[in-house]
């Protein structure tokens, strides 16, 4: 039986695995990742709407990326890569919040009241909004607004069709528009 | 308004001065690094355990159900190691044993159940329809080989709808049409299967869409000797090896999730991070999760095969949920066995599912994608946009967020349209048609001071009905979403919907008494319809006319396809070619019934152009 014989591109990250090389592939990991882990983890916190949450996610992705670190084709494509990995991981944490509720392993409200992320949401009335939105929806909304991202990187990165990507963007910005105009309105009704 | 969101929105997140990692976080990176890469940290450990044990709390027994499907596919006991993958996935020699290729080959003499082996002019025919644009995405399967040489100078390719990357396994054998790439997509988390060249004959599953690279999906494997169905695939399980393509009938269903119960997830990878929770195929249409008060239980039956996480959003028709449950679509679907790529776990191994092959009902081909997010235009815009090259547009709907102000009272009397007032802020004139103006509500304005519908006409704009939203979200709509016409509101509510127009031969049809309105859904026959699928409802013989009705479709008025379907095509057999577009369909009624007569769905514009 013939193979096929053909050559793999490159990925710079050939001989990850080998004995030879482990200090090599460590060292690299650890440059991206760690040029990585602010972004990420600002990612994930916008996502989440947790510091802790976001703490986890993070470090999920992290040991997601090192153990499937020999299916990256493409070093140069690490950030979408790793952005992939995140944004699943935030995706199931999301939907599995909106049925689950899970009882917080901290008691008391002062950890919520003094988590990094919520304080920033708190303060915006657009950034508020974000909590109407179901989870692809607010991915969505992330990864274009804060993360700069094209929609067809978008797209990339949730891996959903570019057309599905429109249709949530537009369906998140009007359900966004609805909520700040209820919340202007309440604003005014309680105005003397 | 829409502007206005984004713009605070996109403002409000430039201007967020969120915080950086935190440095226990940076600590962990360095722990993963240095550790065996089975080892979690102990943050992670403890936090997943306390989530795993809050959920057990909260979501009662769900989970403690779906327990029982991890014995029976994941991990399975005595599977083969995980092969290293070689270049690219493809097999480093003959050492790939155990590959696609050590199945008997397919007889042709006997394809698979249900499914249409196209020859190579019939796939050159599908190729060519598809790059002409205007279709879905479909998979079909071919008796074409592919030929691994020569390959063309660039070797990946970007696929598409989902984006990813494909690697060019070789072309179309034969020269069956030209540029014939073939590729090959790289599925996140799972290691590619080996291909041999014995792989590359036919039938081969192959996914076109568009312009886009062919996809190579895998040589089709007829499970020789066993029926097509749930079971068989459940009882080929143990010895499945990476690579393996069947085609299966069965029922794609899911139970919407609420966690992996008491699961830690880093010992079970993607895609099949909560086995026998998320997504299975069946061999009946099975809704196992019952909701109790904040839980719920689960209960998969014992020949249900589990399958990757989000195959019943990305593969099932029209999908759908009744908030714990997916509902249960059937098809013929196709599914490759797969190693996860997490080093780890050298048994892990599952079936994913890479197509779908429409082959149920039969006369189903395809499925419509997701709809558009749909442009709506202020009158300001509007005015400007027919100031570029009004002669063009006419005739195209358009979606306006403004007023019409009103001339006149809402009747026509006995003309068939009359002018009817201005669109605010312009001096476009506003007519409407007498039908439409008997669709208006009398006791209020609100269909005129909103999202509306227009047409474009050389001398002003036409009034089509208001936009609404079946969802409270938007203004679009699956066709499954149109058929539960009594819950909605009153007046001609427009909605956007992605589908195929298709009508039947133009057969001579008995007189109604009283004759319902002209080219409305009311007319008794010939029928059209706007589907989900792609269906021919239609079958012509010499000597007679038989009619499936689409199990996903809307009864709409004959004259809507020969009006705006794109390309509009007849048969030899008087039937037409079913044409996808994204049509504005309103809600109607039969006026000559009565205010409260018969409801039904009428094509009033297309939006793609």
């Amino acid at each position: 039986m013939r193979a096929i014989g053909m050559a793999r591109p490159s990925n710079g990250w050939e001989g990850t695995l080998g004995a030879g090389t482990r200090a090599d592939t460590t060292e690299r990991f650890l440059r991206q990742a760690g040029s990585e882990l602010d972004r990420a983890y600002r990612l994930a916190g916008l996502l989440l709407g947790d510091g802790a949450e976001a703490e986890d996610a993070t470090q999920e992705a992290l040991l997601r990326a090192w153990r499937g670190l020999d299916t990256l084709r493409d070093a140069a494509g690490f950030q979408s890569w790793f952005d992939r990995i995140l944004v699943n991981i935030c995706r199931d944490r999301l939907r599995r919040r909106a049925k689950v509720r899970f009882l917080p392993l901290e008691e008391g409200g002062a950890a919520a009241s003094s988590d990094p992320f919520r304080a920033v949401v708190d303060r915006d009335e657009a950034l508020r909004a974000l909590a109407v939105l179901d989870p692809d929806e607010r991915l969505v909304v992330v990864l274009h607004y804060w993360a700069d991202l094209p929609l067809t990187s978008v797209a990339e990165r949730t891996g959903r069709p570019l057309g599905t990507v429109k249709s949530r963007l537009h369906r998140a910005l009007g359900r966004m528009a609805r909520q700040l105009d209820a919340a202007r309105a309440a604003e005014l009704g309680r105005r003397p | 308004m829409s502007d206005d969101v984004e713009r605070r929105v996109r403002d409000a997140m430039r201007e967020t001065d969120l915080p950086p990692a935190p440095e226990a976080l940076r600590a962990s990176l360095g722990e993963i690094a240095a550790g065996p890469v089975e080892t979690a940290s102990r943050r992670s450990s403890r936090i997943v355990a306390g989530l795993a044990i809050a959920a057990v709390m909260v979501v009662g027994v769900v989970g403690l159900g779906a327990l029982g499907g991890l014995d029976r596919l994941w991990p399975v006991p005595g599977g083969t190691p995980a092969t290293t993958a070689g270049p690219m996935g493809l097999t480093p020699g003959p050492a790939a044993t155990g590959g696609p290729s050590t199945t008997p080959m397919a007889s042709l003499a006997e394809p698979p159940a249900g499914v249409t082996v196209l020859d190579a002019a019939g796939l050159s025919a599908a190729i060519a329809a598809q790059r002409a644009g205007g279709l879905a995405s479909q998979v079909v399967v071919a008796n074409v080989d592919i030929d691994p040489r020569p390959l063309p100078a660039v070797i990946l390719r970007e696929c598409a709808d989902p984006l990813g990357s494909c690697t060019v396994i070789g072309t179309l054998a034969g020269a069956v049409f030209p540029d014939g790439t073939v590729t090959i997509r790289a599925e996140p988390y799972v290691v590619p299967p080996p291909i041999t060249a014995a792989d590359l004959h036919g039938p081969v599953a192959l996914r076109l869409d568009g312009t886009a690279p062919i996809e190579y999906l895998g040589h089709l494997d007829p499970l020789a000797g066993t029926s097509f169905d749930v079971a068989a695939l459940s009882a080929a399980t143990p010895s499945a090896v990476p690579g393996r393509l069947v085609a299966v009938r069965g029922w794609l269903a899911g139970v919407l999730a609420p966690s992996c119960g008491p699961y830690m997830p880093e010992t079970i990878p993607e895609p099949f991070r909560c086995p026998g929770l998320r997504g299975f195929l069946a061999d009946q249409p099975v809704r196992p999760a019952t909701r109790v008060g904040n839980g719920g239980s689960i209960s998969v039956p014992d020949s249900a095969v589990t399958v990757q996480y989000g195959a019943y959003e990305s593969f099932a028709s029209s999908p759908a949920n009744d908030g714990v449950n997916d509902e249960p679509r059937l098809g013929l679907y196709l599914v490759r066995f797969v190693a996860s790529d997490t080093a780890d776990c050298p048994a892990c191994r599952g079936w994913l599912v890479v197509g779908r092959l429409d082959a149920a009902p039969a006369h189903v081909l395809q499925t419509a994608p997701p709809v558009p997010g749909a442009v709506v235009r202020s009158a300001a815009e509007l005015v400007a946009w027919l100031g570029e090259d009004r002669t063009s547009l006419v005739g195209r709907a358009v979606i306006v967020d403004g007023r019409v102000v009103q001339l006149n009272p809402r009747s026509c009397g006995l003309r068939l349209t009359c002018d009817f007032g201005s669109l605010e802020g312009t001096t476009e004139g506003v007519k409407v048609s007498a039908y439409t103006a008997s669709l208006l509500l009398p006791d209020t304005d609100y269909p005129l001071n909103g999202a509306m519908a227009l047409e474009v006409r050389p001398d002003g704009l036409e009034y089509l009905g208001y936009m609404g939203s079946l969802d409270g979200r938007d203004f679009n709509a699956a066709v499954t979403d149109l058929t539960n016409m009594s819950q909605m509101p009153r007046g001609p509510m427009t909605v956007i919907v992605s589908g195929w127009l298709v009508a039947g031969p133009p057969v001579p049809c008995p007189q109604q008494n009283p004759a319902p309105p002209a080219d409305t859904p009311f007319e008794p026959c010939p029928g059209a319809w706007l589907t989900g699928d792609m269906v021919q409802p239609w079958t012509v013989t010499p000597t007679s006319i038989s009619m499936t009705p689409p199990a996903m479709g809307v009864r709409v008025q004959y004259g809507a396809y020969g009006q705006f379907a794109p390309d509009p095509a007849a048969q030899p057999d008087g039937t037409v070619a079913p044409r996808f577009g994204t049509y504005l369909v309103r809600l109607v009624t039969d006026t000559t019934i009565g205010p409260d007569g018969p409801r039904g769905w009428q094509v009033v514009g297309r939006l793609d152009p």
